[in-house]
């Protein structure tokens, strides 16, 4: 059974409020949706919690795609193999333990994992307001773990909104405008949407 | 091996000058032979990312770790390695160079050169720079002046297309303009602030080798804002050799092209005092053969010019071709750059704007103009800024969300806007400065490699501090917030501007070039690239090149027909 399989099983409503870290507990234990994906950088385990966690940040909702659909933990792995140096690969590759170990805690294995453990982590982090980020910074750890989820928040974002179904039918798409106007009303130029290109 | 055909010009380059002078040449009819180190690249047919989308790019545009490494100098730019133009910069591994002071060289070897890839922003020069190394006593007099090269700024600029705006400033002569892009809405109000509050600067928009006007060009059409210059336009919009010159030199059927030529060396004939020829190696066969001519350009740019003029060695010039002065390889600019300000502007947040505009924003320089209100004592000179606004950074709000399907949903709409200015300086010429050939280290044609030995000098690094302060200055009396500085104090070459290592003089004892760029001592030899100018103003200097060029190539010309050479 594929994952998108699985969310259409549930019936579940992705709309705004309802994010995805209800069904990642489930997911977890579907072996045949995990086995689609053999990551080329990032270990089977590594792969799995990236996906977890982008899944998270960047949900598929009623309005638009989300992450997963346009494959960005698939193309941040290939990018991580393809681009980075050996040392940006290891350090990329500690961030990312740090990441899984943090997440953990005192549990033993991630299939013990819920879904409101991967929120509950993110939520630390993500949603820290200036006092807490500050604070991140004087435990090693804590201050790690904030920035490697930072960058891989960013870097998300970055390749969500460079994907070609993202670039081509969500953002405004236009290859060749033709014309250039430099001040108009948002709602004139694109809708309310960023340019893609 | 020698080939028997006698031209009447060679050109060596096919970038901006190199363009120019063939299209010159041949339309005055002179058989001339075209030399170009690189590949051929047609117009459009060889544009071959020119409709690619990020996402057509398997690294969206980055390089692997593989390819970076044979590039590992070009990407000291930091955007020249992205995919969508790497092929048109040249591979360090292949085309290795020696630093004793850090100079970053970034080029590309291929028909067209950086006339594919420039930045299209072309300005004036003005008397206030051709008479400063004369007024300040610094390096040597310019042997022209603005009305020398007035005229053929305005041939050129007719010719190319230039869109801008007329500002009436002694600084930066107007041109011959297509109707000015658009500033955008931040952008239109840094300028009302700056006319608000400063008595002593503008700001316009960029002026561009874009058609912006409905007159017609052969083969070319008005800008598309796609932005994707560098990788050749298919519509001809900007101004390059591949779309605009070279097909007119073409349509002449007096030029022949040879592309894969490496010239090395110009032959001088002692008897006849003139050059006779020059010798190449064929890229791919390595093949020696000499060409003969009547009239020799060196438009190879500055520093592939030098390089050329140094390997021309005879019993009359031990020391490289013309280079009686020992100036020749010195002297070497560029503009010094990445000093400057950025801030966001929270205002205009239902106003957008549409098209890449494939152009910034301009705020010609201002200080030690020659009257008190702008004079700066604590460095000669001055600068201008570039920059531009846009709507791409994340709002705080947005950050604020984290994550989530709000955030998500945020992430899809324009971000908060902001503008930067960053200055382009003006370098001073310094004797010091200079280039050198290392006959130890060959390149893989068995030609010596260049060595770099240069540095920004008191001048310049008192300047950049100006170049920081005063665009925080400007941006905090617009109202712009979360100001950051910038002074990335980088070495010589980022510009991409090499100028002046065979620069232009009154006297053969000071100076490599005479008035009409032709060697003082070997006057059927004309150098029109960088690597004539006597001084480097602030502006970008590309414009100047080609007028430099059409004024010589006429000059040549009119020589050949009577018989002068």
């Amino acid at each position: 059974m594929n994952r998108r399989d699985v969310i259409k099983g549930l019936g579940l409503s992705l709309g705004y409020v309802v994010a995805t870290p209800a069904i990642v507990g489930m997911l977890h234990g579907c072996k045949t949706d995990a086995n689609q994906w053999t990551p080329i950088f990032f270990t089977f385990e590594e792969g799995t919690v990236i996906r977890n966690l982008i899944d998270i940040m960047l949900p598929k909702t009623e309005a638009t795609p989300g992450a997963l659909e346009v494959n960005v933990p698939e193309f941040l792995d290939l990018y991580a193999f393809k681009v980075y140096t050996p040392e940006q690969q290891n350090k990329h590759k500690e961030d990312i333990q740090e990441i899984i170990n943090e997440l953990l805690g005192s549990r033993t294995r991630m299939s013990k994992l819920k879904a409101e453990d991967y929120e509950t982590f993110l939520f630390k982090y993500l949603k820290a307001d200036k006092i807490a980020q500050t604070s991140f910074k004087n435990n090693q750890i804590e201050n790690t773990v904030f920035n490697a989820l930072m960058n891989l928040r960013n870097t998300s974002v970055w390749a969500y909104k460079t994907s070609e179904l993202i670039g081509e039918t969500v953002l405004a798409y236009a290859p060749i405008p033709g014309k250039q106007q430099g001040c108009i009303s948002l709602d004139e130029a694109t809708g309310g949407k960023a340019w893609s290109l | 091996m020698s080939n028997k055909e006698q031209y009447d010009a060679i050109v060596i380059g096919t970038g901006v000058s190199g363009g120019w002078a063939a299209k010159e040449l041949c339309e005055n009819g002179l058989k001339t032979l075209v030399l170009e180190r690189g590949p051929m690249v047609q117009h459009i047919n060889d544009y071959t990312t020119m409709f690619l989308d990020p996402w057509d790019f398997e690294l969206r545009g980055e390089a692997s770790l593989e390819e970076a490494k044979r590039q590992e100098k070009q990407a000291r730019t930091g955007y020249v390695t992205d995919k969508a133009y790497s092929h048109f910069f040249v591979d360090d591994i292949q085309h290795p160079y020696n630093e004793t002071k850090r100079f970053d060289w970034i080029r590309g070897y291929h028909v067209g050169g950086r006339s594919l890839t420039w930045g299209r922003q072309s300005y004036r020069l003005s008397d206030i720079d051709f008479t400063a190394n004369k007024k300040e006593g610094i390096g040597i007099d310019w042997p022209i002046r603005y009305k020398d090269i007035s005229p053929w700024y305005d041939y050129v600029e007719e010719y190319i297309g230039v869109s801008g705006e007329k500002l009436g400033l002694p600084q930066l002569p107007d041109g011959i303009f297509g109707p000015p892009m658009e500033l955008n809405c931040v952008e239109e109000h840094l300028k009302e602030s700056l006319f608000e509050n400063f008595d002593d600067r503008v700001l316009t928009i960029g002026r561009v080798a874009h058609i912006t006007s409905d007159k017609q060009f052969i083969g070319r059409s008005k800008c598309q804002y796609r932005n994707r210059c560098m990788r050749g336009c298919p519509f001809g919009a900007y101004f390059s050799s591949n779309s605009s010159t070279l097909p007119a030199a073409e349509r002449t059927k007096n030029m022949i092209i040879r592309p894969n030529s490496i010239v090395h060396e110009i032959i001088y004939d002692e008897n006849l005092k003139r050059a006779t020829g020059v010798k190449i190696i064929d890229a791919n066969t390595k093949e020696e053969i000499e060409f003969k001519a009547k009239i020799i350009f060196c438009c190879a740019s500055t520093v592939p010019t030098t390089a050329i003029l140094m390997q021309s060695k005879s019993d009359r010039f031990p020391n490289g071709l013309g280079n009686d002065s020992g100036e020749l390889g010195h002297n070497i600019m560029d503009h010094h750059i990445d000093a400057g300000a950025s801030g966001r502007f929270d205002g205009f947040k239902d106003k957008y704007f549409t098209g890449r505009r494939p152009n910034g924003i301009y705020i010609p320089r201002f200080r030690n103009l020659g009257d008190k209100k702008t004079e700066k004592k604590e460095f000669l000179r001055g600068y201008g800024y570039q920059g531009g606004g846009g709507r791409w950074s994340m709002p705080e709000e947005t950050a604020k969300l984290g994550y989530g399907a709000e955030f998500k949903e945020k992430i899809l709409e324009p971000g908060d806007w902001r503008l930067s200015l960053d200055g382009f300086g003006e370098c001073l010429p310094y004797h010091e400065n200079k280039m050198t050939l290392d006959y130890n280290n060959l390149d893989e044609w068995g030609l010596p490699t260049v060595t770099f030995d240069a540095e920004w000098k008191e001048n310049e690094l008192t300047m950049r501090k100006d170049m920081v302060s005063q665009a925080v200055e400007m941006l905090e009396k617009a109202g712009f917030k979360d100001i950051k500085t910038h002074d990335i104090e980088a070495a010589p070459g980022i510009g991409i501007h090499e100028m002046g290592t065979a620069r232009m003089g009154r006297d053969p004892k000071t100076s490599i070039l005479n008035e009409f760029n032709q060697i003082h001592t070997v006057p059927n030899v004309y150098v029109t690239d960088g690597s004539c100018m006597t001084s480097s103003g602030t502006q970008n200097p590309s414009l100047t090149y080609m007028a430099i060029t059409a004024r010589a190539a006429n000059h040549a010309a009119k020589q050949f027909r009577n018989n002068k050479f």
